[in-house]
């Protein structure tokens, strides 16, 4: 709350002229210091020449500020204190502070915290702030037009809170913040670490116990998992290490031959079959394996391509329905991939059905975090769907890849306008 | 400031008041030192109007002028499927008012669910007053986690008959989940579960540092002890049925009798494992012989009576944990309130989906009235560090287009909450855009009640689908919606208020609390109490007996009143037709 005023130490008040002071019924150590306000002496100054702590010195300002005698320098005067409030002149003034923030600061400043916050800090800022702000909490008094300032500073947290509150989401943001404010690589490996240090400040004993017990039997299972994965292997490289029979070797060298065949024909789903076969017969042959791997890879993306083919004609015929649903199943063949996906997104985007939109958005920048295309197709998504602060994070991404787009300079203008 | 602010749960079956002061809650006990009161009115053959434990204890031979159960119609439409059932099923008459809501037939005479309710709310105030020995003026009352807008409106109306001002409408698990939580230091998340005599609910709370957080809120409501007594009352006609051969179930003034005897088994079971019913000289056969019956019913049998009914409990309870995106696992307590919560099978149920045992931290038939009086401490005490956020009741929005319902802002968020969209018109040149705002307690059933309307006119002539319109909605911490719309062309405003305390006339409130006040013979009930049920107040009614000499002049006043209210209730008359109501859809 002190900030605001603490920026005024050098400011110098000044008296409002209209302003009627006898009429005001002022006690005298006021009426002084309004004598000693000349438009030359600062605040710093007159505290020492009244004597006065800078606190009681800003108090007794701030009331007079309130009731419209003085105004500072550059400083509009806060709007004359509402006949309908009876709020305290340091509530009213932790208000305006807040609202300052709130108007100018990111999520993090909203809730006071460092971008390397973890999940239980943020609650517990977000409690705090809840105590501070929520009208409930001065309740029976008269808040005049403080009621709905509050329930704006008071939502502006809760939505702070929630957008943070996801883990993911919170980390991308904070490194944009940190990038932003050219801090340094501590702080941004601060907020990479800490995934799994989930921080357990007070939490029940009993709750905590039982977290214990099930992240140790998860534990255990892991172990399980992990000796029998072992074992598997073992076993595998068993059988690969071990030379097959003279009679096994020719079979597979034939499966080979006929898989080789069947590749230059462009028959890619039956030569990867052979390769199949021939690695079976020869599982110590690592070339087998790895053409089988390869070929079947190339002929799930030759099956995408088709589709996506007919997904294209679709969607030049004006028809983005049936183009969502084939770009969306040529996603799904070849899931770690940008271009299928960002046209299922787009398309659509074209129909209104954002949640599948995003869905396959959402897996374009997965597959490409640093295309400026993904990016741009999230970020209309999420402003379509009103995640204003989401879509920035990604606008911002993306003109990190092009910074001479100005479509994207528009957008970004445009989010950051609807966020406010 | 505000002296004592009171807790009151207004049950189905029992209602409670407490205080809370520095020594902490405390139930406020009548005479007789009973702790919770019969949710019981009648109307006596002297003509004399009693509620609560009196009331409870004629009724027996009192049946067609003993109102019970009276919290399931409040609030309600009369042609409402819920009403009808209820109708069906108990001994004294309901009727519909001119205005769709439903009327008592009080000896003779139609009286208003919140005249009769405002009547126990009396009873309840008198009784903390004399525990307290001051006048009470402010309290805090519990409504059903589902209950709607129209429910609550009418509950606080209620209370200001009985001349009690609502600071503050709370759901009853919120509530038991304050008697819980509060002067503890807690970091967990808890789960109530609140079966009571007519209603379900369960919510979900994180609590931790002073905060009470409500996450989740889903329940029924009509499934409580009623519907388990009225399988064991099915269950003792069909026994009948199989010894005598007759069937009883057409017999209405048998009914409060086999009910207070399915009651009683039901408790009695919750201590033995078995329980006899002993109904001597029960009816008449055709042939002069009486039926006496003799009945023996086990816990086992009892729990196959009602399975299904507790099976659809923890399906709700899965519905609140999605809605909160959260796991059983997580709930770090159970805490069950409400009369049917003792029933093992439901304990055990619970148990099993929750895993974890019932908390025995709360009385369960008082911790709502004492959660309530909490939150009137917490709210009256600024200093107490401590805060309830709680959350809509139900989904808020528009109809829009084919008479949808368009969501703007969402069931669970917290409160105070805005939120906005962007809507347009469907016909070329459309001249004005009709809103209907409405409340929805489950989209998936694509059900809606009406809130109330207004018209945006003097739109741009323009192409079907260009005109842009702003709708914001917000709701505060008092349950008020505020609406408005913003043509973003023109720069036109609409706006309204949907509810919110002195929703009713003060006028109209004052002549019904006088007729309470002087029922005697025949209650005096006329048109001005269904103002309180959205009818218009007609301007031929004054009071019997005059409040004053002014109460001549100010009748003008009450025509001009009543214009208005008028007007309103033509809206609402028109909600049913969907014209206008076409011309809206939603945009992304």
């Amino acid at each position: 709350m002190g900030a605001l005023v603490e920026e005024r130490l050098k400011q110098k008040p000044k008296l409002l002229k209209e302003v009627d002071v006898p009429a005001l019924n002022l006690d005298e150590e006021v009426l002084s210091i309004l004598a000693h306000i000349d438009g030359e002496n600062d605040c710093e100054k007159l505290a020492v020449l009244m004597k006065l702590s800078q606190e009681e010195l800003r108090t007794k300002l701030a009331l007079l500020e309130q009731n419209g005698v003085i105004g500072f320098e550059d400083v509009a005067p806060v709007a004359k204190s509402d006949a309908k409030c009876d709020l305290t002149p340091d509530e009213q003034n932790m208000i305006i502070a807040q609202e300052k923030v709130i108007a100018e600061g990111n999520y993090f400043e909203i809730l006071d915290l460092a971008p390397s916050v973890r999940g239980a800090d943020l609650r517990k800022a977000f409690l705090a702030g809840s105590k501070r702000f929520h009208p409930d909490m001065y309740f029976g008094r008269k808040l005049g037009d403080f009621r709905k300032r509050m329930e704006i500073i008071f939502r502006a947290m809760k939505e702070a809170h929630d957008f943070l509150a996801e883990d993911d989401q919170r980390k991308v943001y904070a490194k944009k913040i940190i990038e932003e404010s050219g801090l340094d690589q501590v702080v941004m490996d601060e907020v990479e670490d800490e995934d799994d240090a989930e921080s357990e400040i007070e939490m029940d004993p009993e709750r905590r116990a039982r977290l214990e017990l099930i992240e140790a039997q998860r534990k255990k299972k892991d172990e399980r998992q992990e000796r029998l994965e072992e074992r598997r292997r073992l076993i595998k490289d068993k059988r690969r290490s071990r030379v097959p029979a003279e009679g096994n070797l020719k079979k597979a060298k034939d499966l080979h031959e006929m898989g080789m065949e069947q590749l230059r024909a462009g028959d890619l789903y039956s030569a990867a079959a052979s390769f199949k076969l021939a690695s079976t017969f020869a599982p110590h042959n690592g070339e087998y394996r790895h053409q089988f791997k390869e070929t079947q890879d190339k002929a799930v993306e030759q099956k995408a391509i088709g589709i996506a083919e007919t997904a294209d004609l679709d969607s030049s015929a004006g028809n983005p329905g049936q183009a969502a649903r084939e770009y969306a199943q040529a996603s799904d063949l070849v899931q770690n991939t940008e271009r299928f996906a960002v046209r299922a997104a787009e398309e659509y985007f074209k129909t209104d059905d954002y949640d599948a939109a995003w869905f396959y958005a959402n897996r374009a920048v997965k597959a490409a975090p640093r295309s400026k295309k993904s990016r741009l197709v999230a970020a209309s998504v999420l402003e379509a769907r009103q995640d204003y602060a989401g879509a920035l994070v990604h606008a911002e991404m993306a003109q990190s890849i092009d910074k001479e787009d100005a479509n994207i300079k528009k957008m970004i203008k445009r989010l950051a306008k609807e966020i406010r | 400031m505000l002296t004592h602010i009171i807790g009151i749960d207004l049950g189905t079956t029992n209602s409670c008041v407490a205080l809370v002061d520095k020594e902490g809650p405390r139930v406020l006990s009548g005479a007789g030192d009973k702790r919770t009161v019969p949710s019981v009115v009648a109307l006596t053959a002297e003509g004399k109007c009693i509620a609560g434990s009196a009331a409870h204890e004629q009724a027996i031979t009192n049946p067609e002028n003993t109102f019970y159960s009276f919290k399931r119609l409040i609030g309600r439409r009369w042609n409402s499927r819920d009403t009808q059932e209820f109708a069906d099923k108990v001994a004294f008459n309901v009727s519909a008012s001119d205005s769709n809501a439903v009327e008592i037939d009080f000896g003779g005479k139609k009286v208003p669910v919140v005249q009769i309710s405002a009547m126990l709310l009396e009873e309840l105030k008198s009784l903390a007053e004399e525990a307290l020995g001051e006048d009470v003026e402010y309290a805090v009352v519990t409504v059903p986690a589902h209950f709607n807008d129209r429910q609550r409106q009418a509950t606080r109306d209620a209370a200001k008959i009985a001349g009690l001002t609502v600071v503050r409408i709370i759901n009853e698990p919120t509530a038991a989940a304050l008697a819980y939580g509060f002067g503890k230091k807690l970091g967990q998340r808890v789960a109530i579960y609140d079966i009571g005599g007519g209603t379900f609910d369960i919510s979900l709370l994180d609590i931790s540092d002073g905060v009470f957080e409500v996450l989740a809120t889903a329940g029924d409501a009509n499934l409580g002890g009623d519907d388990f007594d009225h399988r064991i009352v099915d269950w003792i006609f069909e026994e009948i049925e199989k010894t005598h051969g007759v069937d009883l179930r057409a017999q209405r003034d048998l009914k409060p009798r086999i009910k207070q005897a399915a009651e009683k088994m039901k408790v009695e079971l919750t201590g033995k494992s078995e329980s006899n019913l002993s109904l001597p000289y029960l009816a008449k056969k055709e042939d002069g012989t009486f039926i006496n019956v003799d009945l023996r019913l086990n816990r086992e049998k009892l729990s196959e009576l009602v399975e299904d009914l507790v099976h659809k409990t923890i399906e709700i309870c899965q519905k609140a944990l999605d809605a909160a995106d959260i796991q059983g696992d997580s709930i770090d307590q159970v805490i069950l309130i409400g009369g049917m919560s003792r029933m093992l099978t439901i304990q055990a149920a619970v148990e099993d989906f929750f895993g974890v045992p019932p908390s025995k931290a709360v009385h369960p038939d008082e911790a709502v009235a004492c959660g309530a009086a909490v939150q009137g401490y917490m709210l009256k005490e600024g200093e107490l560090d401590t805060l309830l956020l709680d959350v809509t009741p139900q989904h808020l929005g528009l109809v829009v287009t084919g008479n949808k319902f368009e969501t703007v802002i969402e069931k669970d968020t917290t409160v105070p909450a805005r939120s906005r969209k962007i809507f347009t018109t469907t016909r070329d040149n459309q001249e004005s855009l009709k809103f209907q705002i409405a409340q929805s307690s489950d989209l998936s059933f694509d059900e809606f009640e009406s809130l109330g309307e207004f018209l945006l006119p003097d739109l741009k002539s323009l192409p079907a689908g260009t005109v842009k319109i702003e709708v914001v909605f917000e709701v505060d911490t008092d349950g008020i919606v505020q609406v408005s719309a913003t043509d973003k062309e023109t720069e036109k405003v609409q706006n309204i208020e949907i509810s919110g305390p002195g929703e009713m006339e003060e006028h109209a409130v004052e002549q019904i609390r006088e007729h309470n006040r002087t029922i005697q013979g025949i209650p005096v009930v006329n048109a001005a109490g269904e103002v309180v049920t959205e009818t218009p107040l007609e301007p031929d009614v004054t009071p019997e007996e005059p409040l004053d000499t002014g109460a001549s002049s100010e009748q003008p006043d009450v025509a001009e009143k009543s214009s208005g209210v008028d007007e309103v209730s033509e809206a609402e008359d028109s909600t049913s037709d969907p014209g206008p109501a076409e011309d809206i859809e939603a945009q992304p």
